[in-house]
């Protein structure tokens, strides 16, 4: 967890007693992730079969809609493939557009309300239009109509997403620099001579990181909550296997009314991963801000 | 005998050296192809799983089987037509497959649209459907022959041959033909009847045709489709063709076998090859006014002006129609054109002039299909009661038609948003049909619907369905025929049809697909799948493998863009 | 809250939010014109015939304009845009706003439910949960964050499975069972018909989108029962439930009210999956069907309306922010 490592620092709470501040939803909520992690590093170990690999019957037909049982734990889908490899295999996707979105956002955010905040003005002014513009889009109607403009790749989902996404922590972060900026300590900084980039990073950022870590897993949730409902509209990354896709494919097939476990297990499996990312943003909330109680 | 035995181990040694120095030669030669020679990275287009789900599984498999022989790809899926067309059909064409889809319907039991569209030079340009610059001039002759061929025996000869020259060249095949499942409640309705290609029960004969069995005698059709205004000016897609069928007469009608039949005309006759005399019905237009010859002489003039790209191939042709009587027209052609009759007598809606004369002018307008609210006065035999854009159409049954008064007293047609909508309204009784078989059910809700008493589930044959093209324009790898070769043998049509078309598809091959016995040509053979075959293709043509397994061109590549030009 | 601005000030601040936004809005307009323009090939292949010749799709290419440079294009645009035409549909032919409308209302008669629901539920629940506080606070924001973490379409799929498909309770899918004999707009909207197609697809929104007024309800209760008064009204000798409702709550009430503004876009967005579930007749579904059928007209006209409206909202937030807390305004 060196993340939350650098949150402790930066908040200035005890080194060893960390784990008392932590409530135990963000103990769940980071267990839970690590979990996932692991699952997607590992996942084509983990996994019993390949994504694609047709389950067969001993009279060669494929296994199609197998009900949960013993070697198919989440059954089969309409393929004759075992859902819970599908799930297990899934998870890379979710995470590496989630992360990378993730990251995209919070940098932009943070970068965009660092700016605003800070420099004020005209600066102010027109990062602060730009947020308005992005807020005027809706997620994921937007979104999905840039993939249809563009071409869906796991990359230009990304880049939808955090195209549009950004402007919420850009705002936070602003106010956060603007009450920041008013404060003694940075008047001080500024009469003994400190050039304005240097308070920025050396003054003003510290204080605006820990909130920036608070939204790093939050807009992961959120990423990995649009590109479920972008692959579940269709309009994911054909090459990548998803939850949303899955969950696509078993509301096309026709199969839904009776195969509960083909819809159940992938929406499961978004709805965990965005929890853990959830909860876990919960636990450096009260690490990085120990005065909310 | 002892000299003799030597002497055969000596001849055995030699034969074995020889093999072995060659074979090693060989070996050396692989291991060290000259990197010019590399089959560069190909570009695979095709469509995504939620476009059309078996055809993106087919593709996926064949892209992993052409990994295998050391084919490097990149696939690109499409969610939709327009994306695809736009991205295969642009400059400067870097692809080297694209694997899409055309939708069978009556149109096209002719055999002339799929000839020529997918394949002739005039569609090759950007936008074009024929993707891939098919150009073989033989070819080019041939689908330009049949179509002035009014003999039908003489033209068939000659479809059967640019049938089998277009699959002999392997440009163009079908992996599979769609093998749809239709369902209907049966305890409502009797006498269903099924028309060949591709509109299933979307014909006007089968709702004209059946019979209610109950007290509920509307016909309740329900499709996968947000309905759209109608407009007979405007024309997307074939549920409006469909909808707007019932509303306007032809003056034929295709039998279910296909078979262009009088309707609103009683006859025709053919005076010589570009000259038809057509005699109408004494019919009546919604409104009680006489459908007359001038009704038919303006509806080709107006749809000549304002052609929508279901009308156009029916006025094309046009050159003129002559008014001869009150009930009578000549019709004269610009050439002889052998699918006239099938594409303009039974594809041209026939408009009533009081309505359409002046209409830009009266309702100010910049063409037809802009009037918004349009009077839809027809002669068929559904009158529109209603038009709700997004949810579907209102008609009563037009009891005093001419022809075909219905049995029905009227019909209502619902859209849904997706296949499981509109399965639950026909399996709870909401809706009696649905109709055009490109929609297929999926192969759970047939099972479902073979269960229930109240629906019966009928299998209709696509003369359409999901096919593969290779790219043949300059600096494309598939220029060569035995790559193209090489390839096919590693579409494997029974995984296709059985493991992801879930049995609902037959394999394909030829472009008039055997659905359409009429005009198919049962000799055309597309390479059967065996990926053995597809190395040694490769081999044979002097292919080469690195150490890596990439495959590399023959030394002195000269491609053999068409087998069938060189014999 | 108690000082008042002088109103010229107030009233330049109203202009200058005002001008910022219109200015904002034209940037949007161009943004999404151009996102629509600058792709490759070949806009007409949608709605004409699949195997038209290319002869026909040329024509159109001329009629809708789409053959001109680029920058003429957009200039027609602005053009038009500015004298309220937005063009006619390219599959319908119609004036796009007779195909934008009807979906519009449809959408907009689950988003009002939806709102209602989650911000009068969320809120109540956020008000208890951190008036309560401790484990009940703790077990809130775990809810909030459940409820936050839930693909509304899944809810959606399930709902439907269980209660319509196996229990038959509600209707599958659609706005109404009937529109054949479809009658006036009270008669669609406020029938027992539309509540129970209404329902499945008002509940799948309702409780992802209750998370976020439970959230700021929650943080807001607790920052306004710190505050003086309430202690105040506390030594007076209040009951509890008089001083959460009529003296905490109204206080706190301000930060949930506001961030409805930035609800209808949220609701949009999170409205696309649900409508494409549950079929409903909406905007987003017509959104995105408009995008994937190149029908740019529909799509663009749509787009900027949303786009209208949420900024509409914002201002008016704005202002109300504004006029309530004259700082902002300075």
């Amino acid at each position: 967890m060196p993340a939350l490592r650098v949150a402790l620092k930066l908040s200035g709470s005890r080194e060893g007693g960390w784990l008392a501040d932590v409530e135990p939803i963000g103990l769940v909520g980071i267990a839970m992730f690590c979990v996932l992690a692991l699952v997607a590093i590992l996942g084509p170990s983990l996994a019993p079969y390949t994504a694609d690999e047709i389950i067969r019957l001993p009279d060669g037909r494929a296994a199609r809609l197998l009900p949960p049982g013993p070697g198919h734990p989440f059954g089969t889908n309409g393929f004759g493939r075992d859902v819970f490899s599908q799930v297990i295999l899934g998870s890379r996707g979710a995470l590496v557009v989630g992360l990378a979105a993730a990251v995209s956002v919070v940098t932009v955010g943070m970068l965009m309300g660092l700016v605003a905040g800070y420099c004020r003005g005209i600066a102010d002014t027109i990062l602060m239009r730009a947020t308005d513009i992005a807020y005027a889009l809706p997620l994921e109607p937007a979104a999905i109509i840039l993939l249809a403009l563009t071409r869906p790749t796991v990359w230009t989902t990304t880049a939808a997403i955090s195209l549009l996404a950004w402007r919420d922590v850009a705002r936070v972060i602003r106010a956060q620099v603007l009450s920041t900026a008013t404060q003694p300590f940075i008047k001080a900084a500024r009469l003994a001579g400190a050039g304005h980039l240097r308070i920025m990073l050396r003054h003003i950022l510290p204080n605006v990181l820990p909130l920036v870590l608070v939204y790093l897993p939050v807009s992961m949730g959120r990423a990995v909550l649009a590109e479920a409902a972008i692959s579940f509209r269709g309009y994911g990354d054909p090459s990548v296997l998803t939850w949303g896709q899955m969950l696509q494919q078993a509301f096309m097939s026709g199969a839904a009314r009776q195969a509960w476990w083909w819809i159940l297990a992938p929406g499961l499996a978004i709805n965990l991963a965005v929890i853990s990312v959830f909860f876990a943003s919960r636990s450096l909330e009260r690490v990085v801000n120990p005065h909310v109680r | 005998m002892v000299t003799r035995r030597r002497w055969s181990r000596l001849v055995c040694s030699l034969v074995l050296a020889v093999l072995l120095v060659v074979s090693m030669s060989t070996v050396g030669m692989a291991a060290e192809p000259a990197a010019d020679r590399l089959v560069p990275d190909i570009l695979v287009l095709g469509p995504s799983p939620a476009w059309v789900t078996p055809q993106n599984e087919a593709m996926l498999a064949l892209v992993a089987e052409m990994g295998k022989v050391g084919l490097k790809t990149t696939y690109e899926a499409l969610p939709n037509w327009p994306a695809f067309v736009r991205r295969a059909s642009s400059k400067p064409w870097k692809w080297g497959i694209a694997a899409g889809s055309f939708a069978g319907r009556p149109a096209r039991l002719d055999p002339h649209e799929f000839l020529t569209t997918g394949l002739t030079q005039a569609y090759a340009g950007e936008g074009g459907t024929n993707f891939g610059g098919y150009a073989n001039p033989k070819f080019q002759e041939l689908a330009a022959r049949q179509a002035e061929i009014m003999e039908p025996k003489a033209r068939k000869a000659l479809v059967f041959e640019a049938q089998k020259l277009v699959a002999d060249d392997l440009y163009f095949q079908y992996q599979y033909n769609g093998r749809s499942l239709i369902g209907y409640n049966q305890q409502a309705w009797d006498n269903a009847v099924m028309t060949a290609g591709g509109n299933a029960f979307a014909s006007i004969t089968n709702m004209v045709s059946i019979i209610p069995k109950g007290a509920d005698r509307t016909i309740k059709v329900g499709e996968i489709y947000r309905p759209r205004p109608l407009n007979p000016f405007n024309i997307p897609s074939a549920h409006e063709y469909f909808n707007l069928r019932l509303v306007y007469d032809t003056l034929a009608e295709l039998s279910p076998a296909g078979v262009p039949e009088p309707w609103l005309a009683r006859s025709w006759k053919m005076v010589d090859d570009t000259t038809i005399d057509v005699e109408l019905r004494e019919a009546h237009w919604h409104d009680g006014k006489p459908v007359t010859a001038e009704d038919v002489a303006f509806t080709f003039q107006m749809y000549q002006k304002h052609p929508p790209g279901y009308i156009k191939p029916g006025v094309d042709p046009v050159r003129s129609v002559v008014v001869t009587g009150p009930r009578s027209a000549r019709f004269k052609l610009a050439k002889p054109f052998a699918p006239f009759i099938h594409f303009s007598f039974s594809g041209v809606l026939i408009v009533p002039r009081h309505v359409w004369d002046g209409v830009v002018e009266r309702e100010k307008v910049k063409q037809p299909d802009e009037w918004a609210t349009p009077n839809l006065t027809g002669s068929g035999p559904f009158k529109v009661v209603k038009v709700v854009p997004g949810e579907g159409y209102v008609y009563t049954a037009n009891k005093t038609h001419y022809l075909k008064p219905p049995r029905a007293d009227g019909l209502v047609y619902k859209g849904f948003a997706n296949s499981e909508a509109r399965f639950l309204a026909l399996a709870s009784g909401q809706i009696d049909f649905h109709t055009i078989a490109f929609y297929t059910l999926t192969a759970d809700q047939a099972k479902e619907a073979k269960a229930s008493p109240a629906l019966k589930v009928v299998e209709a044959r696509d003369i359409g369905g999901a096919w593969v093209t290779f790219n043949l324009r300059e600096g494309s790898p598939f220029q060569d025929y035995a790559l193209r070769r090489a390839v096919s043998h590693l579409i494997d049509r029974k995984k296709i049809v059985e493991d992801f078309a879930l049995g609902l598809a037959e394999p394909g091959c030829s472009v008039i697909a055997p659905a359409n016995a009429q005009w198919h040509n049962p000799a055309v053979r597309c390479p059967e799948h065996d990926p053995g075959k597809a190395r040694q293709v490769l081999v044979d043509a002097g292919y080469q493998w690195d150490g890596k397994g990439r495959l590399y061109f023959p030394v002195n590549h000269k491609p053999t863009l068409y087998p069938s030009l060189k014999r | 809250m108690t000082e008042t601005v002088p109103v010229p000030g107030r009233w330049r601040y109203i202009v200058r939010r005002l001008l910022e936004n219109v200015v904002s809005l034209a940037i949007v307009a161009a943004l999404i014109f151009f996102a629509f323009r600058l792709i490759p090939g070949d806009p007409v292949a949608a709605f004409v015939d699949p195997l038209a010749d290319p002869e026909t799709k040329r024509a159109l290419m001329v009629r809708f304009g789409l053959d001109r440079p680029v920058w003429e294009q957009y200039a027609l645009y602005v053009k038009n845009v500015l004298t309220g035409d937005f063009g006619i549909s390219f599959s319908t032919k119609r004036p796009v706003f007779m195909d934008i409308g009807p979906p519009f209302t449809n959408t907009l008669m689950l988003v009002v439910p939806v709102a209602v629901i989650s911000y009068g539920l969320g809120s109540l629940l956020g008000f208890v949960f951190g008036y309560v506080g401790g484990r009940w606070d703790l077990y809130g924001s775990a809810v909030f964050l459940v409820l936050r973490s839930t693909p509304p379409f899944w809810v959606g799929l399930l709902l439907m499975m269980f209660l319509a498909y196996h229990l038959q309770w509600l209707p599958i899918s659609g706005m109404r069972s009937s529109w054949t004999a479809e009658g006036s707009f009270v008669e669609t909207f406020f029938s027992w018909d539309f509540v129970r197609h209404a329902t499945l697809p008002v509940i799948s929104g309702a409780i992802y989108f209750t998370g976020l007024p439970l959230l700021v309800a929650r943080g807001s209760i607790r920052q306004v029962l710190g505050e003086d008064f309430i202690d105040l009204a506390r030594a007076k000798g209040l009951s509890e439930t008089a001083l959460l409702f009529r003296h905490a709550a109204r206080c706190a009430l301000l930060p949930v009210v506001t961030q409805t503004s930035l609800f209808l876009g949220w609701a949009m967005g999170g409205l696309v999956t649900i409508e494409q579930v549950f079929s409903w007749p909406g905007l987003g579904r017509l959104l995105v069907a408009a995008a994937a059928s190149s029908d740019y007209p529909v799509a663009m006209a749509a787009l900027l309306l949303l786009a209208v409206i949420i900024m509409s909202l914002n201002l008016l937030t704005d202002v109300l922010y504004a006029s309530l807390d004259p700082r902002t305004a300075s």
